[in-house]
């Protein structure tokens, strides 16, 4: 597998995702108050309103369980995203320090004596 | 128990109410399917753009939202078909009832009398016995009405009930959070961005260049933070650092929405200079090219010298960039953008955004008939009160690009603009708080303008000059004012309004809702042009007045361009 991380593009999906379920929690807020109001509207007939509640209460849940879940994901691309952009100097200190180690001829003379020419 | 109207049992249940709801549950269930899909195509775009051996978990955690968005609007349709139903069902019942009403009315109506009962013992008890008949009857048709509505609940209830449950797969991962905030989360947009940000100005941004250089995808990242954020941020830094920054890195500090407008026209003007030497250097090939002797052998010489006229406008224009007749508050030739600024922000006290339309280029910033011509003319006007930028954030559509499938006939670009645009208002908007904000869109920019506005693309007041006006459903922003301004005969008009997924726009401007139509003062359709001059004529002069709410000449846009003014010195009162 290659590895790759284009950060820009990862945080635009990143909020593009956010915006989509802040957009997602508002039409699950409306979808809880429709239920609500229609469970009212069976107040006087008990065994169908606890019927119904069951039922609707259930995809009311999981519509929400979609943001919590989504979001969840979201937290996790962030902190991919928050650890890259700072934990980047410290991988170029390292890459610096271990490049002035390696740097150095690979080959030590003074070991393997001098290099045919 | 007496026969008595008000003794018959009425419906458990509003009939009219429960369809009510049931129809506003349908209604608030659907949207939750282009939800999800919306989700999910965002989530589709990951596994381009990471790719490590821990990002297939990460890439696969969106599989159940799809099904679950279909478990919720198929469990909820059944629910609401049941409650149709059991709708339904009240209503027959409830008409038996009103039969039985009718009847009972009936036998108490005024004008009827009961016969009279002969005074023996033998006449009383029959009589007595026939009132307990009919008591009892009307007590069992009191009870059947009871019975048939407990039987339509049960029904119901049965229906529901058969409703399967939510699998368990779903159920258990999608999990609601107890503790998940109400609130809006926040962008990670910031949060990306600040860390970077905070590290270019370190030590007075003496590495800023160098850390650039090293990550030049930090700038993309840079560019996404919100302007407030960045203007916040610049707003922090003190005048040595800022100054640093300005000098060691311009194309970033001139095109960063939220800077200092002052700190972007600086950083941009030290830019030019080493565009005008590479345009002399392309000058000098070029002129080995027209030169009579090659240009036989090379290239006509007439697209020689048309190339060196194209090369001495641009140099003409960084010329003036140079040395400050001109000011560039964005300019990224890579990605395509150049808005230019006139006036002072120091001393203005409106801000008016030009975006022109179809067939913008950085060329039409160039030469004598520059495009911001209309702004300069607001800006001349109003003495010192108002700063113009004249807009082109990005590639607009060209009419050279519809034989090749593109043009402004597809809302594609517009959509893509947005944003961009949203950015820059919002970023002028950071930077100088006070200024009242207008937006004049022209043509296809309309587009721009309305869909910038889900962006936060917000402005006091949009003057829609012979726009397409915006891809449906539009909602107008309470907080703007509209105005709507195109001659008669506006070419646009032949096809404003219509729409096939990204073909057209489907919202002509003078459909928005609140909309004020200004008079374009531009004439209509010449009827000589019926009998003599033919479509060409007709579609020329429809051409003509279209562009001619660009013009800065009074003589042809007089009304326009003087509304406008009106409109920025009262902010947004009068035309």
């Amino acid at each position: 597998m290659s590895y790759s991380l284009q950060p820009d593009e990862v945080i635009g999906i990143t909020d593009r995702l956010r915006r989509a379920l802040n957009e997602t929690l508002d039409r699950s807020d409306a979808l809880r108050g429709a239920v609500d109001a229609l469970s009212t509207a069976l107040a006087r007939v008990t065994p169908a309103r606890a019927a119904f509640d069951d039922v609707a209460d259930a995809r009311v849940a999981l519509s929400r369980g979609i943001v919590s879940h989504g979001r969840a994901a979201v937290a996790a691309l962030r902190a991919i995203v928050v650890s890259y952009v700072t934990a980047d100097d410290e991988m170029a200190t390292t890459a610096a320090s271990l490049d002035a180690l390696t740097r150095g001829p690979v080959f030590d003379p003074s070991r393997f004596g001098a290099r045919p020419s | 128990m007496s026969i008595d109207v008000a003794a018959i049992p009425v419906a458990p249940a509003d009939s009219e109410e429960l369809r009510r709801c049931a129809r506003e549950l349908r209604q608030a269930s659907a949207p939750l399917r282009l939800s999800a899909e919306n989700i999910l195509f965002s989530w589709g775009m990951l596994p381009e753009v990471y790719r490590a051996p821990e990002s297939v978990d990460l890439q696969d955690a969106m599989t159940l939202v799809g099904p679950a968005a279909v478990e919720i609007l198929t469990g909820l349709q059944l629910a609401c078909a049941a409650v149709e139903t059991l709708a339904d069902e009240l209503d027959a019942v409830t008409r038996e009832r009103t039969a039985l009403v009718a009847r009972i009315e009936s036998r108490c109506l005024p004008g009827l009398r009961a016969l009279p009962v002969a005074d023996d013992p033998l006449s009383r008890q029959l009589a007595a016995d026939a009132r307990d008949d009919a008591e009892a009857g009307f007590r069992r048709e009191c009870a059947a009405l009871v019975d048939r509505w407990d039987a339509a609940v049960d029904a119901c209830a049965a229906r529901l009930r058969a409703i399967p449950d939510v699998p368990w797969t779903l159920s258990s991962t999608l999990r609601a959070d107890e503790h998940d905030p109400i609130a809006e989360s926040t962008s990670i947009l910031d949060a990306a961005a600040l860390p970077l940000l905070a590290r270019l100005a370190d030590h007075d941004g003496a590495a800023a260049t160098r850390l650039l250089a090293a990550h030049p995808e930090w700038v993309a990242v840079l560019r996404r933070a919100r302007p407030e954020t960045i203007a916040r941020w610049w707003n922090s830094l003190t005048p040595t650092t800022a100054a640093a920054l300005t000098a060691t890195i311009p194309a970033v500090i001139g095109n960063l929405d939220g800077v200092a407008i002052a700190a972007r026209i600086a950083a941009n003007r030290s830019r030019v200079t080493a565009r005008i030497e590479e345009l002399r250097r392309q000058r000098l090939e070029a002129q080995l090219t027209a030169d009579p002797l090659t240009a036989r052998f090379r290239s006509p010489s007439a697209q020689a010298d048309s190339r060196l006229r194209a090369i001495d406008a641009e140099i003409a224009y960084f010329e003036a960039v140079q040395d400050g007749r001109k000011q560039l508050y964005a300019w990224d030739p890579d990605h395509g953008s150049l808005i230019e600024m006139s006036g002072d922000p120091a001393q203005a006290t409106a801000a008016l955004f030009v975006v022109p339309g179809t067939n913008t280029r950085a060329e039409s910033f160039f030469g004598d008939e520059s495009i911001s011509r209309f702004a300069d003319w607001q800006t001349s006007t109003a003495h010192g009160s108002v700063v113009s930028f004249t807009v082109m954030t990005g590639p607009m559509p060209q009419l050279v690009d519809i034989p090749t499938g593109g043009g402004p006939q597809f809302s594609t670009q517009a959509l893509q603009r947005a944003p961009e645009y949203a950015h820059f208002v919002q970023g002028v908007g950071a930077a100088q708080p006070d200024l009242w904000m207008m937006s004049y869109e022209h043509s296809y920019a309309g587009a721009v303008g309305s869909a910038a506005e889900a962006y936060g693309g917000i402005v006091d007041a949009r003057f829609l000059a012979a726009t397409v006006g915006a891809v449906g459903p539009y909602t107008p922003v309470p907080e703007t004012r509209y105005f709507a301004a195109q001659a008669p005969d506006d070419i646009n008009r032949y096809y404003a309004g219509l729409r096939l997924a990204d073909l057209g726009f489907d919202v002509p401007p003078e459909s928005f809702p609140g909309v004020r139509i200004v008079d374009s003062g531009l004439p209509g359709l010449n009827p000589r042009n019926l009998i003599i001059g033919g479509p060409a004529e007709i579609v020329g002069d429809s051409i003509d007045h279209h562009n001619a709410l660009m013009s800065d000449d009074e003589r042809i846009n007089g009304k326009v361009l003087n509304s406008v003014s009106s409109l920025l010195t009262t902010k947004g009162k009068t035309t």
